[in-house]
């Protein structure tokens, strides 16, 4: 029965000129939406590379000078020195990119990816953000997952509003029940059929993404499998939303009314409310702690030597016995740039847990949302989640702590500061915090299971109202 | 045209659905109403609070040298306009704050957005918003089969039997439909003011004529999709086709295409890296004189300059920075700015004119989507869009070589020597500088900017009343 089903349906399909023209559309919506990814990808990437090589070659020249350095010239304090070697080495840090960030762009276009790696260049200053063109984000990009979670349900829809309807408008359905097969059968294979033919758009953009995702550096076969695999989730999930609405047996018009209300509500509308009401509990508020920072900044630097060396003391007691040997204005440096460095980890702190506090409020409201869920998934298989760009910005700022210490540890304890202790600087400690993505979907897969029970549930009431 | 006209509002009154549907709006409406007035209202306070505490902090500096405060800066903040409670537009997407500070021409930094998650790309609920989204998907539930039900009940032959002019039974129909819409935009509108008049009336002035031109551009868009939805169904045959085909339109041109159009942009006009444009501008600054470094050798000629200006005889005198009457420092530095000024002026000028382009491609394409003609429109008259944020930066830009041609001046001629840069002005001093002064556009350069978009509207309208012109000489009744 199947077979003879899935023909007919072939057969219906290749008949129907509008439905190959939104096919053929959708296929080149799907590969638009991967190109489009792939260059927001790539221009980061080119951002990246250019300014990981630029440090590359500021490390090399400053190891050139530590080569060629006698400890003899007037000029060695001027290497030595701290800050000088900082400014020297323009230091800066990238964020581990995903190469899933093509199928799911998030707010990885807005999101910087570099960030300095200069013990005393505020994060603040965010000197690495790209031009953007507010317009342009305000738009939102056109990427996979949009592709996914707002196209592919609207052919799904088209293709399928009247997968029951049409034979009882065409008076058929009585032809189709006096056959020796179940109704309740033949309509699910027929919607079956529909659902495989609007997943095919689906299946060639993952296939194309295999290709194009596979020779990037960072590519991770398991990821990219889960990615794929929340897609479909999501495809099932819509399967049994239009197999619940055509239980109630209403007539094609008013199937489309209903599955376009539903699209609205869960796409447009429930998100979109809930970011205003979230908007109004978590106001982004004006950043007054980045003039309070620079205030906090001016003034430290104002404060005299014996309150820095104070502080130095306080945090490293032992360097206390070896004082009168240590060089007094790098004692002061170091006072000074520890505590504007407690300063901006303080503010900072305060800045992310204002913005996490909002993402948990976010994941509250799931329940509300599931949307929302798939696409927190997404965006955390694809690393362009808030979540992880908060925990980049606290192991730069973690690094650049470390760093500090590590250099004005060596500046004043060791006679000098040596090629030795250069190569042996601190590196950045990438967050290996593993992420669930599954606690995100989970709305999702509970309404997926109750709307098919209510499905099932009404079978056989449909059964008989098919029939009249 | 009088009878079609009440008996279609009639009608329309007594569907169940769109009882429910208009309930649900009104009540989406009042809900966006509370909600944007006092989000609104938080904004302001904490933009009047931050602009507040940078004015202080500048303001109670204590002694200290003027070229120390340059360095020190100042902060601009993303001002907020009581419009902007009815549309926020690219605000969530534009730097909000600003460093001015010598040497350095920065671009606004931290949008909101950065703060928020990627479930924030689902889009604020503002009155613009469901204005430009919802409402277009109202009328189409509202007359999806506004002519194509009366041909399936055979009305519509019985109408023309009585001599009906099919003009006359078009516009009957599109202008039922329209009061229907015109009255949901009018109450809607007004939750909006009495919410804002409750809540937040004192933080902001609202200016009457932005509000009328505001609406009176949402109600010619609301026009001309009424009429072009009516017409749809005329020109189908089946009130599914209708209904169908106007779905397929809105998701097109209302959530596909904007997204298409701006990637078109960026793909059509990149905009250059950060670092190359950083080069760029070192490049040519390094072309010019160093302010800070006097062994610069375009710094040494200037001295030369100003010694022979004050006719210094350097044979005889010992102390050449002792004998000059102005401090060479404050000179240079202000040489120095101005060369970079003409630098930076070059270069984001490109910059910007890259946006431009871009955002020029959905100017333009108003003309082929009303959606983007009445979005550009409403962010201008509201100054959340583009231009006024552009505005904003020009403004703070000149501010800024105010505030540092006046730091240098004081520098140069305020009673200190070449190279004393212990050198400090009184704490009094720092309050004879004026503060920055928030630009606000006015109604008429709104417009100006955003011609484009208004004329879109009235092609629209012209567009409209032609093709119901040649479609009520077409209409087929069975």
């Amino acid at each position: 029965m199947l077979q003879t089903i899935l023909k007919f349906e072939y057969k219906q399909l290749l008949r129907n000129r509008g439905s190959i023209v939104a096919l053929i559309i959708f296929c080149l919506i799907g590969l638009f939406c991967i190109m489009q990814g792939k260059a927001v990808y790539h221009f980061q990437q080119t951002t990246i590379d250019s300014a990981l090589a630029k440090k590359e070659r500021n490390f090399a020249f400053v190891q050139n000078i530590f080569d060629t350095l006698t400890y003899k010239t007037l000029e060695r304090n001027s290497i030595e020195e701290p800050f000088v070697l900082e400014w020297r080495l323009q230091d800066v840090v990238a964020k581990e990119s995903s190469p899933l960030s093509i199928l799911s762009i998030g707010q990885s276009d807005i999101y910087t990816p570099l960030l300095s790696g200069h013990f005393n260049n505020e994060i603040f200053k965010n000197n690495f953000t790209e031009f953007k063109n507010p317009e342009q984000l305000l738009a939102g990009n056109l990427d996979t997952a949009y592709f996914v979670l707002f196209l592919f349900p609207l052919l799904l829809l088209a293709l399928s509003y009247n997968s029951q309807s049409a034979e009882k408008e065409a008076g058929i359905s009585p032809l189709l029940t006096v056959q020796a097969t179940s109704v309740t059968l033949f309509q699910l294979y027929k919607l079956l059929f529909r659902w495989l033919v609007a997943l095919v758009p689906v299946l060639l953009t993952a296939t194309v993404s295999f290709f194009i995702l596979n020779s990037l550096p960072g590519f991770s076969l398991l990821a990219f499998i889960q990615w794929w695999g929340i897609a479909f989730l999501y495809a099932i999930f819509w399967f049994v939303v239009v197999l619940l609405v055509q239980k109630f047996h209403f007539n094609s018009l008013v199937n489309a009314i209903t599955l376009a209300g539903i699209w609205v509500m869960l796409l447009i509308a429930i998100p979109g409310f809930l970011n205003t009401w979230f908007n109004y509990q978590y106001p982004a508020t004006n950043k007054t702690e980045i003039a309070e920072y620079r205030d906090y900044d001016y003034k430290a630097w104002d404060q005299p030597s014996a309150f820095h060396k104070n502080y130095l003391f306080t945090v490293y007691p032992s360097m206390q016995k070896d004082s009168l040997k240590l060089d007094s204005n790098n004692i002061r440096s170091f006072g000074y740039a520890m505590q504007v460095m407690e300063k901006e980890k303080a503010l900072h702190e305060g800045i992310t847990n204002k913005a996490s506090a909002q993402a948990r409020a976010e994941e509250n409201s799931f329940w509300l949302n599931p949307i929302g869920g798939v696409m927190r998934s997404f965006a955390t298989l694809s690393n362009a989640s808030l979540k992880q760009q908060h925990q980049f910005e606290k192991a730069v700022l973690q690094y650049r702590e470390q760093k500090l210490a590590y250099i004005f540890k060596n500046v004043l304890l060791q006679p000098h500061f040596t090629k030795e202790h250069l190569k042996g600087m601190p590196e950045v400690q990438a967050s290996k915090q593993a992420h669930s993505k599954l606690k995100f979907l989970l709305p999702i897969v509970l309404l997926t299971i109750l709307l098919l029970i209510i499905s099932l549930r009404k079978e056989q009431k449909s059964y008989v109202l098919f029939t009249i | 045209m009088k009878s079609i006209y009440f008996q279609t509002i009639t009608n329309a009154l007594r569907q169940k659905y769109l009882q429910v549907l208009s309930a649900v709006l009104l009540l989406l409406f009042a809900l966006v109403a509370f909600n944007n007035v006092v989000a609104y209202k938080a904004r302001m306070q904490s933009f009047e609070k931050a602009k507040q505490v940078v004015r202080t902090a500048w303001l109670n500096q204590g002694p200290q040298n003027p070229h120390s405060s340059a360095h020190y800066g100042h902060y601009i903040f993303q001002p907020v306009d009581a419009m902007q409670f009815l549309d926020n537009g690219i605000r969530p997407f534009a730097g909000s704050i600003l460093r001015l500070e010598g040497h350095a021409q920065n671009e606004a930094a931290f949008s909101p957005a950065q703060d928020k998650t990627e479930l924030s790309r689902f889009g604020d609920m503002s009155f613009a918003w469901m204005l430009q989204v919802l409402m277009p998907l109202f009328i189409i539930l509202l007359c999806f089969n506004a002519v194509s039900a009366d041909r399936e009940n055979q009305n519509l032959s019985l109408l023309s039997a009585q001599g009906m002019y099919n003009s006359h039974y078009l516009w009957g129909k599109i202008l039922a439909f329209y009061s229907v819409v015109l009255s949901l935009l009018v109450i809607g509108l007004m939750m909006q003011l009495i919410a804002y008049q409750i809540f937040a009336s004192a933080a902001g002035t609202l200016f009457i004529d932005k509000i009328v031109v505001w609406f009176a551009v949402y109600a010619c868009f609301l026009f001309v999709l009424t009429g072009v939805s009516v017409l749809v169904s005329a020109w189908f045959k089946k009130s599914n086709s209708s209904m169908l085909i106007q779905l397929a339109g809105w998701v097109i041109l209302m959530i596909v295409l904007p997204k298409i159009t701006a990637s078109a942009g960026a793909g059509l006009y990149p905009i250059e890296h950060k670092a190359e444009f950083n080069k760029a501008v070192r490049e040519d600054r390094e072309k010019g004189i160093d302010g800070h470094n006097p062994e610069d050798e375009r710094a040494k000629k200037f001295m030369d300059s100003v010694i022979a200006h004050y006719e210094i005889d350097t044979n005889k005198v010992k102390d050449v920075n002792a004998a000059l009457p102005v401090n060479v420092d404050g000179l240079v530095m202000q040489a120095d700015e101005e060369y970079a000024n003409m630098v930076y002026d070059k270069h984001f000028k490109r910059i910007r004119k890259i946006i431009i382009q871009q955002n020029n491609i959905s100017r333009y394409a108003s003309f082929v989507n009303p959606y983007f003609a009445i979005r550009n429109a409403s962010m201008g008259i509201t100054q959340s869009d583009f231009n006024s944020h552009l505005n904003l930066l020009n403004e703070a830009e000149l501010y800024r070589r105010y505030l540092i041609k006046t730091l240098n001046d004081k520098m140069a001629y305020g009673g200190s020597k070449t190279g004393d840069w212990g050198w400090k002005v009184d704490a009094s001093y720092w309050n004879t500088i004026k503060d920055f002064t928030y630009p606000n556009l006015s109604l008429l350069q709104s417009i100006k900017v955003n011609v484009v978009e208004i004329a879109a509207l009235f092609f629209w309208l012209f567009l409209l009343v032609l093709a119901v012109f040649i479609t009520s000489k077409k209409l087929t009744i069975v």
